[in-house]
């Protein structure tokens, strides 16, 4: 066990017994909803009624969101039980319904070619055998990422804050990947390809494209191994692309068929969908018309609390530990600042083991009110860059980019 | 003084050196620590094996609840999704629903004939809908 980890859990002994009506109202949720098979679990918003799902192959105690194209979501408790989340609990996001229930990795192949020197066809052990193996931790989050909470409500997945996950991701760097098939000077970007495909012909197939240069940067990576074993088939099996610091849009799942190309990708899936306002936070106005859109890329701070939901009590005078996880996004996290009283006063959170820019990172605080009242706890992540999470949402036609900071209200009584 | 200095330097140093070159070439020898043992193979070992995957997944093939209209959600929709990413939005208004039935036909393709899609609409109102007056649309056109 590292040291901050031992850190935390000495702590938490040490107030454990302390806890009391805190610890039965943030966890019994949790853990009541978890024994039951296909109970339900209510997401915080108006028609928000999902069920727990174990349908899915390599999947268990899921939200469903849809069943097909799979939609399932990530429980909230389970971000409190460690920073890295397990393969089996992990967010799923498909767009198109034809997906392979069945590959054989003997006759897999990732093919690179377009504007390359030579094409070529690479099986699943040339991966291991042949490339430097490359490992990161990142987190993956849906573009849409708690879409349920925009006010005015907007189409889409209704997803509550768990479209995320965090994993060891192990495989070859893109970079070279691409230096061994050579690529032309005339490459402009990278087009991905992964083998999900839709039902009827005239549905645009799932492709997404990356600049060259930052095809090349040395970070982007083809990955099989998640958390230390191989990708759950939803998850991508057995080849997915991980962008760290971008949206899951660009982290091709199934990952066959790599395309260099000598001109701007203008297929629908990166030209035409997934676009944001081109501005800081990707907000504007219901109703405005006319601005600029690009396509969305690069992830912002986030913060979550996670062993303590609104409407929680605690007793006066009783120590508090309050913890959750945070990330930077594109930048690494260079804090967390948590505050007691709605935002009148910040203290900086005491942080756990870092494993790397791009990766969740728990944080933890702890409190002690003397007097019964209602309190306004927030967190915010400051990335290393100086930029903090914002105070107001922003709201966007297609629902994406949510980082506010959160809150939770508790009752201490 | 210097020389006395000096003297002590070579006394002390000489040992330091005779050491360092003794580990240097010992090293060679001597056989390497269990973490480097442990690195090395780790590095011959994959860290994973691939193996045949086949899987089923659920069909969701569930129809829409009935009522007028619900043979063309039943016909045009769930061949694409199932009827769950329809029940589990937000209830949207007649014209809302038009916006979304016209972004499935356009970027997706959806066969829902052009003389359909009000009477679709309006079902999808019935089913999961709200009134117009209740707020403004924040409904836009962009699929994804």
């Amino acid at each position: 066990m590292k040291k901050h980890e031992r850190d935390i859990f000495e702590q938490r002994r040490r107030l454990l017994g302390s806890l009391g009506a805190l610890g039965v109202a943030a966890f019994a949720g949790s853990l009541t909803a978890t024994a039951a098979e296909s109970s339900t679990i209510e997401l915080p918003f108006e028609n928000g009624e999902r069920t727990l799902t174990s349908a899915f192959p390599q999947k268990s105690d899921v939200i469903l969101q849809r069943t097909r194209p799979p939609l399932i979501e990530t429980p909230f408790d389970v971000f409190d039980q460690g920073v890295f989340t397990p393969n089996d609990r992990f967010y799923v996001r498909w767009h198109l319904a034809n997906i392979p229930t069945a590959v054989d990795p003997a006759t897999f192949r990732l093919d690179i070619r377009g504007h390359v020197d030579k094409t070529v066809s690479l099986k699943l052990n040339d991966l291991l055998s042949k490339f430097p193996r490359f490992e990161i931790a990142a987190v993956n989050q849906c573009s849409g990422n708690s879409r349920g909470f925009f006010n005015p409500r907007v189409p889409g997945g209704q997803w509550a804050n768990g479209a995320m996950g965090n994993a060891r991701w192990t495989g070859v760097r893109l970079k070279d990947l691409l230096e061994h098939a050579g690529v032309r000077a005339n490459a402009v970007q990278v087009r991905f390809n992964g083998l999900e495909t839709g039902v009827i012909p005239q549905t645009p197939k799932f492709m997404k494209s990356l600049a060259i240069d930052h095809a090349l940067d040395g970070e982007v990576m083809v990955a099989y191994a998640m958390n230390g074993e191989t990708l759950p088939l939803l998850n991508g099996y057995p080849l997915r692309l991980v962008v760290p610091g971008w949206y899951a849009t660009y982290w091709v799942k199934m990952v066959h068929d790599i395309e260099v190309l000598d001109k701007p990708d203008d297929n629908f899936w990166t030209a035409k969908a997934y676009l944001v306002p081109d501005n800081h936070f990707a907000n504007v106005h219901p109703g405005d018309k006319g601005f600029r859109q690009v396509p969305i890329n690069t992830m912002l701070p986030r913060s979550f609390f996670t062993n303590v939901r609104s409407d929680a009590t605690v007793r006066p005078g009783q120590p508090m530990l309050v913890r959750g996880i945070a990330f930077g996004g594109l930048h690494g996290l260079q804090k967390v600042q948590f505050s007691p009283d709605g935002g009148q006063t910040w203290t900086e959170a005491r942080l756990g083991q870092d494993y790397g820019k791009y990766s969740f990172r728990q944080w933890q605080t702890t409190l002690n009110f003397p007097q019964p009242g209602k309190h306004v706890l927030l967190v915010r992540a400051v990335d290393t860059t100086g930029q903090v999470q914002p105070d107001t949402p922003n709201w966007n036609g297609a629902g994406f980019m949510r980082n506010v900071i959160e809150s939770v209200d508790i009752n201490v009584a | 003084m210097n020389a006395k200095l000096s003297r002590i330097a070579t006394v002390w140093a000489a040992p330091v050196l005779l050491g360092a070159i003794a580990a240097v070439v010992g090293s060679h020898y001597l056989p390497e620590s269990i973490a480097e043992q442990s690195r090395r193979q780790a590095e011959l070992v994959p860290p994973v094996r691939f193996t045949a995957v086949n899987v089923t997944l659920p069909s969701g093939s569930a129809m829409f609840p009935p009522g007028e209209g619900s043979e063309i959600a039943n016909a045009n929709c769930v061949m694409c999704h199932s009827t769950g990413m329809v029940l589990r939005q937000p209830a949207l208004t007649v014209d809302e629903w038009k916006t979304e039935i016209m972004k499935m036909r356009g970027a997706f393709g959806a066969p829902i004939p052009a003389d359909q899609v009000d009477e679709l609409a309006r079902y999808l109102g019935v089913i999961n809908g709200r009134k117009s007056e209740s707020g403004p649309s924040a409904v836009d056109k962009q699929a994804s």
